[in-house]
């Protein structure tokens, strides 16, 4: 029935469009992306022969694939949009290890010129406590020599910017008044989560609104809502679950000296998490109440933030991450001798899109607090208070830029006793233009990162916490020849410390802590060659080494050569 | 805060907003919690292919019976198939899709869809066809340099390094592929073969599948006013594909050619290579290298050309070993002669091994159990080992050899003919193996991609085709008692030389007949196979193996349109008594299904015969639409091996259109 159907499909995205031209006039366009990518892994380190000799040495993949994008207009202002994957494994051939797949279906359009709609496979995104797909740990400010791996991971589970893929149905428009409300803009959609189960669980939907007034130029309040609830009589259980947030939000703009422009943002809201149907299930309640001042000064983009959320606050459409850490990574998910299961680091994080998550979870995804402890769900973390600065685009010189963030927060309840956690985390990000010092035609960049994580908390010696996490990472980019840049770069990863991981029921009760030691140090270093035809559009071929170390526990450490060749294409 | 009334508010708003209506326009500025479409659509996308509609039924008056183990035993049970399509995987439509985005950036990718069309409508496959490649290319001032990267590419670097063997071009028009391209008039297939001594053929014809990247260069500036270029690639060809062991481990082939080029010649530099490993940590392993020079230049009007260096072969039993490689050719044109002659020597050392050149591998049995996956099913064995009697022009390792060819007219009588002896030069095992050049095809449709079949397990089927083994016998019976032949030692090794022969004999003429024109084609290929020298193939029984074929195209043209074509062929296999004689009961079990009950071993050698015979249309429907109808009888049967016998006939049904 499948392929019955993307026959069906195929020939009717590709054929119908110029054969029903005659009788409706019909347009039809493409875009999409094609993609080579092909991997070698080699297993290294001292001594390999002792300690592992059932791993395989080296091992290979790869997959050259077409997304092509199909769109074509039926009717005036009604778009019918269409993504199909045709994939070949490297090694396949002959038919064998091949992909023909829909990846995506949607229709929008704008109905009498007033209301926008979307319909099938949405990108959805409202407010960073409602809705938003907040970008994977450590990936703040990273050189752009490991761009290629980030677009890649982003790409293939379908990360546009901070949208979550949800599929559905949204709609929204806008009202212009002309006495005291200037315009209202209403958005609304509706999703499937979760659909049903055959003798499962029940489907889960979303329904959301947003409202914003536009009281005049400078002010503007608005409204989020979000519900996810399962609908009970979908499945034969007698529980179903519900969390619907609402937020408040006043926007205030305008500019100092009439010349920086400005924006004073407060939002604030509650939430709401249970189980109906269950006795033992709390209802938990929960609210937030966000500030900020956000600033255009010369060139740099300034903010400032104060935040507090509440320890039972809880989102599902901001608190699902994208790291999934139960997933087994792809590269050499058991190694040496003991045939030990490899931990999800950083390594993974950087290049192995197969860790990450596509869907919104129910519950509190598990994290690791050495690659994020302040906020691992992102500005929607639940138990913290505190405040945060951003300077981003500084123009030091004209050959130097900097970016600058800083957080200090704290939790608002101690976790298993009274003492409170302290975070500080701080990132500064550099780029150096060598060749506008030496004046040189090809571009010489060097760029880097500085991200250092910070918990503590004091009290007895079992209560005491102390973690340092800290990334330093670099990336050196050399022009060649016109387009053609030597790249080389490096991530050098610490975490020292002690730490509780946080166990949870599935009411994300936490019901028992277990006692962690830190004394990992991660290594990742790329070089190659990267040919940039234009923005997304390039051929790259690099070395990269990867090696994961836990001090403690040596006989335990990994470390990989890798080749990769990637061809990316935006159609 | 009641949420459930916020819900009925927001579901209410939801459920009746389409009803209002609105005074103002839509504004852009408005909240929207979709992800706006940004992107650009492609410049260009092409789409092109063809529509192949195969009808085939096939239907067997005599055919052996089967005995397969703990699976059937009993009548052939099948005597009639009726198929769209045959058991290959050959597309139906066959869409490919072009587009260029820009910056000379392109991409292509090919469907492949199917329908059985037997009445069951999950059969359906819609699948990739060859796979989706990406190209660029890159015109600087100091070359041309295009990059590909995808699934795969038709390629071929030089004839001892990645090359499929095309032979003198020396075949039967009858059957048609299902690669083969239409015609812009529907007599250009037979008129451009008695013209030019070609067809047009598809991309694929005489290159490898190969899989990964590839990258090139020319009219970069060389030496004294030549030019370079480069052509390099790595990846994996049909013969890395096997997944020995599991998928992802290693098994890649590279390979690299630097040619330059002169106003009359050219030289180029090749290396290519292959590497395996055959267990799963990778301590195994198998490799082979071939590394070599080409030349091509003219002195007096006379050409030579050719290549030569070393191949070696390697795995993790057997010590690396290096042997040389020459293939050297001669042309004298017809000013020297009166006609124009061909001369080609060639050596292949037994330790220079490579199964994706032009020569066959005979020496390394590791290497034999090549793979082709087809549609996910087991592998199959690709070639033969044991010392293949070869047709004119297509060679093997462990050989040294000399042929000459000419083709010259006689008013309209083209012939082309052509005859080769060559001898192995180690003695490595004691077997040969022979293809059925006319009846192989019908042979390989019994069953697509298999090893040992047939009444005495005697055919293993490759692509549209179908070879046999032949083993010497250390002892033969005579006068019903068996004596030893003398020909193997007691470890089962040869104590004698191979030496093979091999002769075409090519006829093509035009007539006009009612005012039509009329083609006839008659193809001749005699092969032998013994232990002694012979310049020319031995016409007696002293040699081991006879094959004889013969195969007489006729295509008459009636109209423009429409042409008459008709086949006829004979196959003739002689073995001589020092090979595989018949001396059991194939099916020992019969007692319990009665076939060929009270089975009586000739105890000879095989002594086969192949006939066919068949008529057919060609029409030209529209401008690249085309409907081709055929039907043959068969028969093949061993006088000696009297459970082989099959005899039927098949009828093609082929309607291709092109777009």
């Amino acid at each position: 029935m499948k392929n019955q159907f993307l026959s069906f499909l195929t020939f009717f995205l590709l054929f119908i469009a110029t054969s029903i031209q005659a009788q409706i006039k019909s347009k039809v366009w493409y875009d999409g992306n094609a993609r080579v990518m092909y991997d070698r892994n080699v297993l290294a380190g001292s001594n390999l022969d002792q300690t592992d000799t059932v791993s395989s040495r080296s091992t290979g993949q790869g997959f050259s694939k077409i997304d092509l994008g199909i769109h074509f207009t039926p009717v005036k202002d009604i778009e019918i949009n269409s993504s199909i994957r045709l994939q070949n494994d490297f090694g396949g051939m002959w038919g064998n290890r091949n992909t023909v797949a829909l990846r995506s279906l949607s229709a929008t359009g704008v109905i009498k010129n007033k209301i926008r709609f979307s319909v099938g496979d949405l990108f959805l995104n409202q407010s960073k406590y409602t809705l938003y797909n907040y970008s994977q740990e450590l990936a703040k400010y990273e050189p752009s020599v490991f761009n290629f791996y980030r677009e890649y991971i982003n790409y293939e589970n379908y990360y546009i910017k901070n949208y979550w893929r949800l599929q559905g149905i949204q709609t929204n428009f806008s009202y212009n008044m002309y006495k005291f409300i200037e315009q209202i803009d209403l958005d609304i959609f509706s999703s499937r989560v979760r659909g049903s189960q055959w003798l499962g669980d029940p489907e889960l939907l979303m329904i959301g609104g947003t409202t914003f007034i536009r009281l005049n130029k400078n002010f503007k309040i608005g409204s989020h809502y979000i519900n996810t609830f399962e609908v009970m009589s979908s499945s034969n259980t007698n529980v179903a679950y519900y969390n619907p947030v609402i937020t408040a939000k006043i926007i205030y703009s305008d500019k100092i000296y009439e010349k920086y422009p400005y924006s004073l943002i407060f939002e604030g809201g509650l939430s709401q998490r249970g189980w109906r149907g269950d006795e033992f299930a709390p209802e938990t309640n929960g609210s937030f109440f966000s500030s900020s001042f956000k600033s255009k000064i010369k060139s740099s983009n300034v903010s400032l933030s104060f935040r507090y959320v509440d320890t039972d606050f809880r989102s599902i459409g901001s608190q699902s991450r994208r790291i999934h850490y139960s997933l087994t990574p792809t590269s050499y998910p058991f190694y040496n001798n003991n045939f030990t299961q490899r931990k999800i680091s950083l390594l993974d994080i950087v290049s192995d899109p197969n860790i990450y998550n596509q869907k919104l979870s129910t519950s509190l995804m598990n994290y690791n607090p050495m690659y994020s402890a302040t906020m691992p769900y992102g500005d929607a973390t639940p138990n913290r208070i505190g405040a945060e600065i951003n300077i981003e685009d500084i123009n030091v010189t004209y050959f130097l830029k900097l970016n600058l963030d800083a957080k200090y927060f704290t939790e608002i309840s101690g976790q298993g006793t009274r003492e409170k956690r302290d975070f500080l985390n701080g990132v500064i990000y550099s780029k150096l233009f060598l060749n506008k010092i030496f004046d040189l035609n090809r571009p010489i960049i060097i760029e880097t990162s500085f991200n250092s994580e910070n918990v503590k908390r004091a009290g007895s010696a079992i209560e005491k916490i102390s973690l340092n996490n800290h990334l330093l990472s670099g990336g050196v980019s050399i022009g060649i020849i016109e387009n053609l840049n030597l790249i080389c770069g490096a991530k050098m990863f610490s975490s020292k410390g002690n730490e509780y991981l946080i166990e949870r029921n599935k009411y994300d009760e936490i019901i028992d802590y277990d006692k962690v030691t830190y004394a990992n140090e991660e290594k990742i270093v790329i070089a190659g060659l990267q040919y940039y035809f234009e923005k997304d559009t390039y051929i790259t071929l690099q070395f990269n080494h990867f090696n994961v170390l836990d001090v403690d526990n040596v006989k335990d450490e990994f470390s990989m050569k890798r080749l990769v060749f990637m061809f990316n294409m935006n159609l | 805060m009641s949420f459930n009334y916020i819900n009925n508010i927001i579901m209410f708003i939801f459920l009746i907003f389409p009803y209002f209506s609105f005074s103002q326009n839509y504004i852009d500025s408005t909240f929207q919690s979709n992800q706006p479409s940004v992107k650009d659509p492609i410049s260009s996308l092409r789409m092109s292919g063809y529509f192949r509609y195969l009808g085939y039924v096939r239907n067997f008056q005599d055919i052996y019976a089967l005995d397969i183990d703990n699976y059937y035993s009993g009548e052939y049970p099948q005597p009639t198939t009726i198929s769209i399509g045959t058991g290959y995987r050959e597309p139906m439509l066959m869409l490919s899709i072009s587009g260029k985005t820009k910056k000379k950036l392109t991409f292509g990718t090919d469907l492949l869809m199917n329908s059985p069309f037997n009445g069951d409508f999950d059969n359906n496959l819609l699948s990739l066809y060859l796979g989706s490649n990406l190209y660029s290319t890159l015109n600087t001032s100091v070359g041309n340099f295009s990059l590909q990267a995808g699934g795969i590419r038709w390629y071929r670097q030089s004839k001892l390094t990645a090359w499929a063997e095309e032979g003198y071009l020396r075949y039967s028009l009858f059957e048609r592929a299902p690669y083969d391209p239409l015609t812009r008039e529907v007599s250009d297939r037979y008129s451009s073969y008695y013209k030019k001594g070609s067809i047009s053929q598809d991309l694929r014809f005489g290159n490898i599948a190969f899989q990964g990247i590839t990258f090139t260069g020319s009219s970069m500036r060389g030496l004294y006013n030549s030019e370079l270029s480069f052509q390099s690639i790595l990846g994996k060809t049909q013969n890395n594909i096997g997944e020995i062991i599991s998928y992802g481990k290693d098994d890649y082939a590279a390979g690299i050619r630097v040619n330059n080029s002169f106003a009359n010649s050219s030289f180029a530099l090749n290396y290519f290579t292959s590497f395996t490993a055959t267990d799963s940590v990778r301590y195994n392993y198998r490799t082979f290298s071939i590394y070599s020079s080409e030349f091509d230049f003219k002195l007096q009007n006379l050409r030579f050309s050719g290549e030569f260096g070393l191949g070696t072969y390697e795995s993790h039993l057997i010590d690396k070993s290096i042997g040389e490689i020459i293939l050297f050719n001669f042309d004298i044109p017809k000013e020297y002669l009166g006609i124009p002659f061909k001369i080609q020597y060639s050596r292949i050392a037994p330790e220079a091994v490579n199964v994706n050149s032009s020569f066959q591998n005979t020496t390394v049995l590791d290497l034999v159990n090549t793979t082709v996956i087809e549609e996910g099913t087991d592998a199959t064995v690709l070639s033969s080992f044991g010392g293949p009697v070869n047709n004119l022009g297509y060679l093997a390792n462990n050989r040294e050899g000399y042929s000459l060819n000419t083709e010259f007219k006689l008013g309209d009588l083209v012939v082309s003919l052509g005859t080769g002896f060559y001898y192995e030069l180690e003695r490595i095992n004691s077997n040969f193996s022979y293809s059925h050049n006319t009846t192989g095809l019908m042979l390989s449709r019994i069953s697509y991609f298999s090893s040992g079949y047939g009444p005495y397990s005697q055919f293993n089927s490759y692509y549209r085709g179908v070879f046999e083994n032949v083993n010497i016998q250390d002892s033969i019976y005579s006068n019903d008692s068996l004596v030893a032949t003398g020909l193997i030692d007691p470890n089962g090794l040869p104590l004698f030389d191979k030496f093979y022969c091999s002769s075409d004999f090519h006829l093509k003429y035009k007539i006009n007949v009612f005012d039509k024109n009329l083609y006839l084609f008659s193809l001749t290929n005699y092969n032998t196979a013994q232990d002694f020298l012979s310049f020319f193939p031995v016409i007696n029984s002293s040699a081991f193996i006879r094959s004889f074929n013969h195969q007489i195209d006729v295509c008459y043209e009636i109209s423009k349109s429409t042409n008459l074509v008709f086949k006829h062929a004979t196959e003739r296999v002689i073995c001589n008594e020092f090979t595989d004689f018949d001396d059991k009961d194939p099916y020992p079990n019969d007692n319990s299904w009665g076939v060929t009950e009270n089975y009586e071993p000739s105890f000879k050698s095989r002594n086969q015969y192949g006939k066919i015979i068949g008529a057919g249309i060609d029409i030209k429907l529209n401008d690249g639409a085309y409907l081709f109808l055929r039907h043959s009888y068969f028969h093949f049967f061993d006088e000696n091996f009297s459970a082989t016998n099959i005899k039927g006939s098949e009828s093609t049904f082929e309607l291709k259109i092109n777009f």
